[in-house]
């Protein structure tokens, strides 16, 4: 503890290094983020995304009698 | 490939559900009564459970942790298994959750208004209450977990990354801020002072909106808006980069609670620009949000769930434009301290949380009940009773916000304050506090509505209480994945990454603010509270005074014409809690002791005022506070607040915990007799005496002589 104090007390203009050092990493990691991001495979994507809607097996009557759009997914 | 049956438990949901509404109405009811009580000051009649300061601490946590923090439980239970394709991991663990968090709730709501509170807002309750919510947090914590690690899909949903990063921080923070000594059952002091007090509370404040008002709001968004516009989000690649933005972000921005004020300006600085970087990952939230309804736009003129959507996602994204705005320091300067804020805040909570968690409500009634919506027209109904209400909450508290703001910041050409009387601010913006409880009360009418609307749909449906589901087994054999899909498709990996990214903003700016010395410099004449100081400060934390007055001159020329000398850091290191408050219904009290100010007042007239503030000032707002001259103070429990806040590093000498009485009943006995001389007869150990002098100490330090 008393090093890490000593090291931050003493640091004064250096301070600035640590806001680049900060900024790079963080610059990189979004960038990183991205690319990957980018780069998923479009079914993949298309397959998580309609997660939420292969759960109503349960009420589809009930979504059906509700209003008219709810139709029953597609279950794969 | 063989299916798996098994089924769904609705029966937590629509526990949740029942308790979303009946909390919802209790938190605006609560809400109403103090809107009125700023019209009508009479309407607290003396009674001390019933004044502003008291039960404006119980509106915010009732709006925050029983009406949102009900529904966010609502809408995790429903689509939590769903997602996953299992049944909760524990039922039982479910019902502590949700008979827990009511306790706490009931706890909260007995505890509030009878002055029980640490003086921090959103985080008032004491330190019992405290270690329940963190029992209950974990329970939900471990369900939520185990039900993800025994699911049936190999993709962990978008939505559910939310949930988890929203237990994570949560418990988090709760834990840090809430960290104090206990002096009694019911009373504590928490172990940070002053800046450093601010830092972790404001840290915690614009978190709590962050990761309890927001996070799991847009885990529910990712759920209930591709459920009822029936078409997958909008892009789902879009919503990775939303979560692990936004989370990264967030944790950094509550400095600029701070803007101005005693705190270093590297963290104000720190909290500036990630406000302003935050825009960009809840645009694009809200985008993916309201994209989401791209070629549905015709179903949402007529079905009241995706109207409720639509503008609750807008709200979020007003709402997230204006933060960062709030953020800028030259806009700071004028809605700081003003009824900006609360426009800003209720936003937040009227449109985003409140028309989700509405939209939410009708999407599941009619499936857990098995029926159709009781009236689809009593529901448009209830969105237009809360779109009108919101926006006539909003724009008048913006308009008072900004006349306050400009009025105590104009001079006269001569260069004196133009309106150095701080009543003649609030006079000026009574209008809108009047069409503020107008657009209150259309809100609560909608709710009402809405009950009435629930309680026809349930009689006329039947609980369908399980549901039945099947799917593939999540098979061991099952490939390995790449990058991401990797890393969400193990979900303790995963909450250790959300940890560490939310940890990084917080930990950047405590590390040097806890251990770097120059931070809070040091004034030589700044001494500990007296003991009958320490008492009365106590009182003015229970009454909740820091709901309405700061405690924080900012470095402006029409703050020291007005307050006298800007505060600063080293004058409020044995301030546990820190009091900077956050809105001014009433003036500045930083250098209420300060002879010679504007805002310094004699004993007689703290007493009068105390007694019945419009015998002192006509107009005023303030609660009359009757019962502060009639109570004793509890002289029994002097040592052991002593003792509490030696631990905590005050320096009172040694043993002066057996002596503090005898120094707290001489400076009581002063004050007493400057009232007797003055004609008023009161025996020394009442609580208005020791008010008096906690008042006539404030920010009088500084004025002193070092070698006194």
């Amino acid at each position: 503890m008393r090093l890490a104090r000593s090291v931050l007390e003493n640091m004064d203009g250096s301070l600035n290094i640590l806001a680049i050092i900060a900024l790079i990493v963080a610059l990189a990691f979004f960038i990183g983020m991205i690319i990957w991001v980018i780069s998923m495979k479009a079914s993949t994507v298309e397959e998580h995304s309609r997660l939420p809607l292969t759960d109503d097996s349960g009420d589809a009557q009930v979504l059906a009698e509700t209003d008219d759009r709810n139709t029953p997914n597609d279950k794969k | 490939m063989e299916l798996e049956k098994f089924t769904y438990d609705n029966k937590i949901s629509r526990l949740f559900l029942n308790a979303t509404i009946f909390w919802a109405i209790v938190a605006m009811l609560v809400g109403l009564l103090i809107a009125l009580s700023l019209i009508l000051p009479q309407v607290s009649g003396g009674v001390p459970y019933l004044s502003f300061g008291r039960l404006r601490p119980l509106h915010t946590n009732a709006a925050i942790f029983a009406f949102v923090g009900n529904a966010i439980f609502t809408g995790i239970y429903y689509s939590l298994p769903r997602l996953l394709k299992t049944p909760l991991f524990s039922e039982m663990l479910g019902r502590i959750n949700f008979w827990g968090w009511q306790l706490i709730i009931v706890m909260a709501a007995l505890t509030l208004p009878f002055g029980y509170t640490v003086g921090k807002e959103y985080a008032e309750l004491e330190w019992p209450i405290d270690i329940a919510i963190a029992i209950v947090w974990v329970v939900f914590g471990i369900n939520l977990i185990m039900t993800t690690l025994k699911r049936r899909v190999k993709h962990i949903y978008v939505a559910i990354w939310f949930y988890i990063a929203t237990f994570v921080t949560v418990a988090v923070l709760h834990i840090v801020n809430s960290i104090s000594f206990p002096v009694s059952f019911l009373k504590s002091y928490p172990v940070y002072a002053g800046v450093q007090d601010a830092l972790v509370q404001w840290w915690y404040g614009h978190n709590a909106v962050a990761f309890f008002l927001t996070t799991p709001f847009l885990g529910l968004m990712y759920y209930f808006v591709p459920k009822a516009a029936n078409r997958p989000v909008y892009s789902y690649r879009l919503s990775i980069i939303h979560f692990w933005s936004l989370i990264f972000l967030y944790i950094w921005a509550g400095p600029h609670h701070l803007l101005y004020s005693a705190l270093p300006d590297w963290v104000q600085a720190l909290g500036v620009v990630f406000s302003v970087m935050l825009i960009a990952p809840s645009w694009g939230g809200m985008i993916n949000g309201l994209l989401t309804l791209r070629g549905a736009w015709d179903k949402v003129r007529v079905d009241p769930v995706l109207k409720m959507f639509v503008v609750g996602i807008t709200a979020y994204g007003f709402a997230t434009f204006e933060g960062p705005l709030l953020s800028l320091k030259t806009v700071n300067a004028i809605s700081h301290f003003t009824d900006w804020t609360i426009a800003h805040a209720h936003i937040g909570a009227l449109g985003w949380n409140g028309m989700l968690t509405f939209g939410m409500i009708y999407w599941l009634l009619p499936r857990l009940y098995k029926t159709k919506l009781f009236s689809v027209k009593l529901a448009n109904v209830h969105f237009w009773l809360a779109t009108t209400g919101m926006l006539f909450f909003a724009i008048p508290l913006y308009f008072a916000g900004i006349t306050q703001a400009l009025m105590w910041k104009e001079f006269t050409d001569e260069g004196f304050l133009r309106y150095p009387n701080f009543m003649e601010t609030v006079v000026q913006i009574l209008p809108f506090y009047h069409i503020r409880l107008l657009g209150g009360l259309l809100y609560i009418s909608g709710v009402v509505v809405m009950l009435y609307n629930v309680l026809k749909t349930v009689a006329a449906g039947t609980f369908a209480r399980f549901e039945g589901d099947s799917a593939p087994a999540l098979s061991a054999a099952y490939p390995a994945g790449r990058g991401h899909r990797l890393l969400e498709s193990r979900p303790l990996q995963f909450t250790l990454l959300a940890l560490i990214a939310i940890l990084i903003g917080g930990i950047v700016q405590f590390v040097p603010m806890f251990m770097v010395k120059s931070n809070v410099p040091i004034i030589e004449s700044v001494k500990p509270f007296t003991p009958l100081e320490l008492v009365g400060r106590d009182i003015y934390v229970r009454e909740g005074c820091y709901n309405c007055h700061s405690q924080m001159v900012r470095p402006f020329r029409s703050e020291v014409e007005r307050y006298g000398d800007y505060s600063k850091a080293g004058e409020v290191i044995y301030d546990h809690p820190f009091q900077f408050g956050s809105r001014r219904i009433g003036p500045d009290l930083a250098r209420a002791g300060v002879t010679g100010s504007l805002v310094y007042k004699p004993a007689l007239w703290h007493y009068n005022h105390f007694l019945d503030p419009q015998l002192m000032v006509p107009e005023s707002i303030m609660p009359k506070y009757p019962f502060m001259i009639e109570r004793d103070i509890d002289l029994g429990i002097t040592p052991k607040k002593i003792r509490t806040m030696q631990k905590l590093g005050v320096p009172y000498p040694e043993g002066y915990d057996l002596t503090a009485n005898d120094d707290l009943l001489r400076q009581a006995g002063e004050i007493a007799a400057l009232l007797r001389n003055d004609g008023i007869d009161i025996a020394a150990t009442r609580e208005v005496i020791a008010m008096i002098a906690y008042m006539h100490r404030l920010g009088t330090d500084i004025t002193k002589n070092t070698s006194e």
